[in-house]
């Protein structure tokens, strides 16, 4: 009889036991939403650049150019500066960022002489967007590969390119490139106190989400 | 006789064995619910899922979501899902994703959803909940305290009640917003994780 309520008692523990764990098991008191967010960036960046003036002005005046790690600020260490002296930056960017890029004018400051900016002047035009490969048809060569003063770069401040012209703020999509050339003049009535000084140029990319 | 008292010992061994690990796994359950039920008490995600971001004709950020860990009611012989992925790629300042899921009473039970909880594991991010609802606030920058990524549940599932099969409702829709701030770094990557509590509904 004990043994039998032994075995009774043991059996509907383990049942009850099995039940009670069972249903544990499938205990669910939450669910949940993973979420990630990875950012994009935006990145306008300058791979490729050059200063070129004219003959005349190679002779008195040496640039010395220099391109930040980041390729967003060019460096222009102009010296021995006179009424008339000028130069033609040419800056090829990219969209190395993941973005599309709104392209602004780029921001222009200078160290030397105080008030010495006054007697500065700049145009700038923009060509592009292009293609990043830049196979032979890529119209980016048109304005960049061969150019040179006084033929499409004029001493006037003008060009002479045969690509369209285009209008900051335009937008850039990744990868594709964009060619700016700028003029930058010191004006004819230039001081004396301008001549012989060297000046240093600091050119800054501009860009902006284009969404 | 031997043989029996060796049974005895046998079935003693087993139902011990069988009590302390239940013991172990209820001693949770004991105190996190204070009751005790029989039945599933199952809350999943189930089909449909949809996803959709506020980009018109650029398709520039990408929003993807998807169901994680299939499981089934043993009761019910039902299936669902306990994870919700929500992933947001190439996001930027303005970037709003959408991501509208279905929650299912795959059990027995009757269930309530008691809370919502949005937190972020990595520390980056904290919750800063709407004074009036808990299922929307923000996501701040714990450093900085500026604001991320703006979240919310809609409709608020607090207090929503889901009924087991045959009783209606059995199922209720959620959309999860989410809207990335322009204090958001460029280039970086956040988280966060949401969890929606529930217990069995009186």
């Amino acid at each position: 009889m004990d043994k039998n309520r032994f075995s009774a008692l043991f059996m509907v523990l383990v049942v009850i036991l099995s039940i009670a764990g069972f249903t544990y098991a499938h205990w669910g008191k939450s669910v949940q939403i993973i979420g990630t967010v990875e950012m994009a960036h935006v990145r306008m960046t300058v791979i490729s650049y050059k200063a070129l003036t004219s003959q005349d002005i190679e002779k008195y005046s040496i640039v010395k150019s220099e391109l930040s790690g980041d390729g967003h600020l060019l460096t222009l260490k102009c010296t021995n500066l006179r009424p008339c002296w000028f130069i033609w930056i040419g800056l090829k960017t990219q969209n190395q960022g993941s973005l599309p890029a709104n392209v602004k004018p780029p921001e222009y400051s200078f160290e030397g002489p105080d008030g010495f900016e006054d007697y500065f002047e700049t145009e700038e035009y923009f060509y592009g967007p292009y293609p990043e490969a830049e196979d032979h048809d890529n119209p980016i060569h048109g304005v960049w590969r061969n150019a040179k003063v006084g033929r499409e770069l004029l001493e006037d401040g003008t060009v002479a390119f045969t690509n369209t012209v285009n209008s900051p703020s335009f937008p850039v999509d990744p990868d594709e490139k964009v060619v700016a050339w700028i003029w930058i003049h010191c004006e004819e009535d230039a001081t004396g106190e301008l001549e012989g000084e060297t000046v240093t140029l600091y050119i800054k990319i501009v860009d902006d989400i284009a969404i | 006789m031997k043989e029996k008292t060796i049974a005895f010992l046998t079935c003693i061994f087993i139902a011990m064995s069988i009590f302390g690990f239940t013991y172990a796994q209820w001693n949770d359950v004991i105190i996190v619910n204070t009751t005790m039920t029989f039945g599933t008490l199952n809350l999943g995600f189930v089909d449909p899922l949809t996803w959709v971001d506020n980009e018109d004709a650029k398709d520039v950020g990408l929003i993807d979501c998807h169901y994680e860990e299939y499981v089934q009611d043993v009761a019910t012989g039902k299936w669902s899902y306990r994870k919700l992925v929500t992933e947001l790629a190439n996001a930027y300042p303005g970037y709003e994703g959408y991501s509208t899921f279905t929650l299912e009473n795959v059990g027995t039970l009757p269930v309530k959803i008691t809370d919502v909880v949005v937190s972020d594991f990595t520390n980056t991010l904290k919750w800063v909940e709407d004074a009036t609802n808990p299922a929307k606030g923000v996501l701040v920058d714990t450093a900085t305290d500026k604001a991320i990524l703006n979240l919310e549940l809609t409709p608020d599932p607090i207090e929503e009640r889901l009924e087991p099969q045959p009783y209606t409702p059995t199922t209720l829709e959620v959309t999860l917003y989410l809207r990335v701030n322009q204090d958001a770094e460029h280039r970086y990557a956040y988280s966060f994780q949401v969890e929606i509590i529930y217990e069995e509904a009186t």
